[in-house]
């Protein structure tokens, strides 16, 4: 386990400047060589120096930040270390954090840097002592939250996925046990829409981390548009404040301007962008520049019309790149006489527009009771992953179960299919903490007439 | 009673079963003096049970016994009766041997061995007491009065501990097969402090074959390729006995369900915990309702008797309705019983209270193996006899205890299990509690143990050169079929087409081609040549050919665990006062007191966590504080 490579967000959660995200181990720094691209040409990651660059997830940008490299012994832990310095809030590094499991490190337990740095003799014992205790009420804590995250829905989900498949698995170890009983034949190719089924399950299950992480971090939503359309006041009529700068004369919202707030309980992070047009401009390219940007991180994008205005080839060109994009259509200004109505944005982008007016708060609560239904899927929100280590063994369990499926399909024997069924349960285990040997062998003979 | 003084030997085994004998030839040919008590000489290596030896995950212990330098694989090739490989189509890992044995002829043998050994004694008496003197063995006192001296003491007792024989309402004070049974001894281990528990097991009825009607019946044939199970063997030829298929019906489940009340197990006469894995035919019946029929197998029980046992029957129902049951079964209408089924009771240890060597927690130089364990089985029972003789040598050597890890063989996982996890039932080794059974294969035994066996002295010179020389074998064929290339060709890829593989366009080598799961090396000679070595050298090198992939893999698995396997826990830890750990798993720690951190990990109730606090703690002692 000393070689293997763990990571964490080390900076506390919350709204804060930046946050680092630590990395220690044998790979942390191919790792870091993975998803960061310095600035520096030729980058060779001279120890304690810092490095500013671009964090990219496969080839999407996450986020600019700075990359600090300690070599062995000379760290914290004693271990190669990375330190990934990135914006703050947990949006951000929770993305990074992710990044770096999914390039080969895995989530930290509680404690487990400091247990890192002892073993290395980096920290005395008096310390080690009291940090002993750290870990235990630790565990402890992590333990109970854990236990309030596991129960009711998500708890029973797991149990009944490992239930299914410690099905599958004792029918292969009782052919495999007794060869001579006269047991239904059990070949692996029957299995294989069981395993499928299950693989499905467990893939929605994991899926709905991407809800989990909206419950926890908030809707990221951008408002955008071509200029002076209204989507200044369309962010100050959500915060019921004047938070932007709201003119008439176009292009006025130069830089992206995010605000967060909380809605029926759920956290909403609201960007503001420049409106999007061809311009001469500098100032004002960059801002379009951002907007875009900004599209691409967006849970939703709010693409705001005038309906005082006639549908214009701009809009339909910007139309065209969040298309894609999970979005809305906002029918602003329905207070002044409509050249654009509900029937006209239909016909053209085949989208119902929610109608509101800045001016007389009409369609507030129902854009808003919109955005919350159409990021979080209402029909996964029983079951919805959390946490990131949840997340990390469910993700493990599905690419377990998929191997199999593959040894199936290439006609492996039963006893390699049943590796591979093992170690997915073995990962669901990890968020359920159980044990399989003795669950297969009462199974086996609860299911199974066996034996002399 | 008044005793005299006897002999003096280094070591006194207690049993003369399949654990006492594997442990008696291990110490003795060691060159220690060795005792073999046995309450009766015509019951040495007795198969009480089945006749057979082998099958899922108990084939695996024959082998690893055999390649530590143990008797059981050599005594089973001589004396089968019928062999054969199970589980072909299943995966390498779980290629299983199974044979019919002549249960006399296995007694004779194993008699004849012993008696032809150095350094070993057998007598028919039966041990009362234990000496102990602080906490080291010093000797024992038999029923007879001898008071024996020694330095070592092996309790191989099987299933004779104040042993109960039952058969529906009748109840005999007796130990199996007629034996007698061992009372003296249990109070001498309690008076030890010694946990005890009470198992039950159970045992079918012997019919005369010439009641039968085998025509009704389908014969079961032993494989032609005969393959044995003892390195050592080589090429055996020999005619085969069959056995025979029958099932049971609902005429016989309505008897059962009729005269249930009167079953011993259901009416609570019996209070011992019996094995999941060997129900009785009522507790079948009862417990699956919906299942139509059972099946059964009748064995011979040698070749020079007409005695034939029922698997599938075992029964502890009055002999009335055993044989009103026997008699719903095809081929079986006119059945005559030789020896009617019971179920037996008998005294066995908590083995948590063993170290991983089967040694005494508490007590010097005693050792303990097979039932008295709480284990069952013929070749389970064997494969701690070895270890326990092997282990109780090392200790008068005042050498390392032998262990076997959970990577390292069935033997290493069984007798890990049993004193990590005690058990609550007769223990049986299964191929699912293995982890690593990839790497656990019976083709590989020799490979994973004879060097064990070889450093402690069991490994004959001539076992030890033929495993050399099988290793250097397997290494040279695994580079032949690397070397070894195929072109495309009409023969070649219709062959491929008709097993369902996409074919080949260019040369490609054997071992690429075998790597596919449904190839096999076999198939591939006809359109190759195919080498000079013998079947089981190109079984083993296409197994580690075909399969690397998941070898590699378990390897990976096996490093992680051996990282908390190799750390040592002291003996003399009070877990109580360590802060970090929960308090149920400071409690636990303090009664298993295990050896490493990996053993620790296995006990329930100890979690990830604490094993945490236990580094942390491990490390500040060799810090030296």
């Amino acid at each position: 386990m000393k070689n293997d490579t763990i990571a964490a967000i080390a900076t506390a959660p919350g709204v804060a400047g930046i946050s680092v995200i630590r990395i220690s181990g044998d790979s942390a720094k191919t790792i870091i060589e993975r998803i960061f691209r310095p600035i520096a040409k030729n980058c060779k990651y001279i120890p304690q120096r810092m490095y500013l660059g671009d964090l990219y997830s496969g080839n999407n940008f996450i986020d600019q930040c700075f990359a600090v490299y300690f070599k062995k012994p000379n760290s914290y832990t004693g271990e190669d270390v990375i330190e990934i310095q990135c914006h703050g809030g947990d949006m951000v590094s929770e993305m990074i954090l992710d990044t770096v499991i999914t390039s080969g490190a895995r989530i930290a337990e509680p404690g487990e840097f400091t247990k890192r740095a002892f073993l290395n003799g980096k920290i005395d014992l008096s310390q080690a002592e009291s940090i002993m205790d750290l870990i235990g009420s630790l565990t402890e804590k992590s333990a109970i939250e854990s236990a309030k995250a596991l129960k009711g829905s998500i708890k029973s989900k797991i149990d009944d996925l490992q239930n299914q498949l410690s099905d599958v698995i004792a029918q292969i170890e009782a052919v495999i046990e007794y060869p001579e009983e006269d047991l239904e034949a059990v070949v692996s190719s029957e299995q294989e829409p069981v395993i499928e089924k299950i693989y499905l399950e467990i893939k929605r299950l994991s899926d709905s981390y991407k809800n989990g992480k909206i419950i926890r971090n908030g809707i990221n939503a951008v408002i955008i548009g071509r200029p002076n359309v209204g989507k200044s006041s369309l962010l100050n009529l959500i915060l019921d404040e004047n938070r932007a700068i709201v003119t008439h004369i176009p292009g006025t919202t130069r830089d992206t301007l995010t605000e967060y707030f909380v809605y029926k309980s759920i956290p909403i992070i609201i960007t503001d962008t420049a409106g999007v047009r061809e311009t001469d401009d500098d100032i004002e390219k960059i801002g379009v520049e951002k907007s875009i940007e900004a599209i691409s991180g967006a849970d939703i994008v709010l693409f705001v019309l005038d309906s005082s205005e006639s549908i214009s080839e701009e809009d339909k060109l910007l139309y065209e790149k969040i298309a894609d994009k999970k979005h809305l259509i906002v029918l602003n200004k329905s207070d002044l006489v409509a050249v654009t109505n509900e029937d006209t944005v239909f016909k053209c982008f085949d989208v119902e527009p929610i109608s509101i007016s800045c001016k007389t708060r009409q369609g507030k609560d129902e854009l808003l009771d919109m955005i919350v239904s159409s990021t979080i899927d209402k029909g996964n929100e029983s079951m919805t992953i959390l946490r990131e280590r949840q997340y990390s063994s469910l993700k493990k369990a599905q690419s377990f179960l998929n191997t199999s499926l593959y040894s199936i399909k290439r006609g492996m024997d039963l006893d390699c299919v049943s590796i591979d069924l093992k170690e997915a349960w073995f990962s669901l285990g990890e968020i359920t903490g159980k044990s399989l040997t003795e669950d297969i062998i009462d199974r086996i003979f609860e299911k199974f007439c066996l034996g002399k | 009673m008044k005793t005299y003084k006897g002999e003096h030997y280094d070591i006194i085994v207690i049993g003369a079963g399949h654990a006492g004998v594997e442990a008696a030839l291990a110490s003795a040919r060691l060159g220690y003096s060795t005792l073999v008590l046995t309450l009766n000489l015509d019951g040495i290596a007795l198969m009480a049970c089945n006749p057979s030896i082998g099958g899922t995950a108990k084939g695996h212990l024959v082998k690893e016994i055999d390649a530590l330098g143990g008797e059981m694989g050599l005594a089973a090739d001589a004396t089968f009766l019928q062999i054969k490989m199970l589980n072909g189509s299943k995966g390498p890992a779980v290629h299983s041997l199974r044979a019919q044995i002549d249960k006399r002829k296995y007694h004779e043998y194993m008699k004849r061995t012993l008696e032809r050994t150095e350094n070993l004694y057998i007598k028919q008496d039966e041990a009362e007491q234990i000496i102990v003197e602080g906490s080291t063995i010093k000797g024992l006192v038999t029923a007879q009065g001898a008071e024996l001296s020694c330095k070592a003491i092996i309790i191989a007792t099987g299933v004779y501990l104040k042993s109960n024989v039952i058969i529906g309402e009748f109840t005999r004070k007796s130990g199996p097969s007629g034996l007698m049974g061992a009372y003296g001894l249990s109070k001498s281990l309690l008076d030890l402090g010694f946990r005890l528990q009470r198992f039950k097991t159970g045992t079918p009825a012997r019919v005369d074959a010439r009641s039968l009607d085998f025509s009704k019946m389908e014969p079961q044939y032993g494989d032609e390729k005969i393959v044995p199970f003892s390195f050592m063997s080589g090429k055996i030829i020999k005619e085969q006995i069959p056995c025979y298929l029958t099932y049971t019906n609902e005429r016989t489940h309505e008897i059962i369900r009729n005269n249930i009340s009167r079953s011993p197990l259901y009416s609570g006469v019996i209070q011992g915990t019996g094995p999941r894995y060997c129900p009785s035919i009522e507790d079948k019946v009862v417990k699956f309702p919906d299942k139509e029929r059972h099946q059964l197998f009748i064995e011979p029980e040698g070749s020079n008797t007409v005695e034939m046992y029922v698997q599938g029957m075992s029964s502890s129902l009055p002999e009335e309705v055993q044989v009103a049951l026997y008699r719903t079964i095809p081929g079986m209408e006119n059945v005559h019983f030789m020896r009617t089924a019971y179920a037996i009771e008998y005294d066995c240890i908590d083995p948590t209270q063993l170290k991983s060597n089967l040694e005494a927690k508490d007590i010097n130089g005693l050792f303990f193996a097979g039932q008295i364990n709480g284990s069952s089985g013929y070749e389970e029972a064997a494969a701690q006899g070895i270890i326990a003789g092997i282990n109780a040598v090392q200790y008068l050597r005042e050498k390392d205890s032998v262990v076997l890890g959970r990577d390292t063989a069935y033997i290493g996982v069984l007798v890990d299990d049993l004193v990590t996890k005690g058990t609550k039932e007769p223990y049986r080794m299964m191929t699912a509690r293995a982890e690593y059974r990839l790497i656990l294969r019976q083709d590989n035994a020799d490979e994973r143990l004879t060097e064990i066996g070889r450093r402690v002295g069991l490994v004959s010179d001539a076992r030890y050169e033929r495993f050399l020389e099988r290793r250097k074998n397997i290494n040279e064929e695994i580079e032949r079929l690397n070397k070894l290339f195929v072109k495309p060709s009409k023969n070649i890829n219709d062959y491929l087409n008709r097993i369902g593989e996409t074919e080949i366009n260019e040369t490609v080598s054997v071992a690429d081609l075998i790597r596919r799961p449904k190839i096999s090396v076999h198939d591939l000679e006809m359109f190759t040549d195919t080498g000079d070595y013998s079947e089981d050298v190109k079984e083993s090198a296409q197994t580690e050919i075909k399969y690397e992939g998941y070898i590699i893999k378990q390897k990976q698995q096996i490093s992680r665990f051996r990282e908390l396997e190799n750390k040592k826990l002291p003996q003399d830890i009070d877990y109580m006062s360590i802060s970090g750990l929960r308090i149920e798993a400071r409690q636990k720690l303090n009664l298993i007191k295990p050896e490493n951190l990996g053993q620790a990990s296995r006990i329930s109730g100890v979690s990830p966590a604490d094993i945490a606090v236990l580094l942390i703690f491990l490390k500040g002692q060799e810090n030296g504080r």
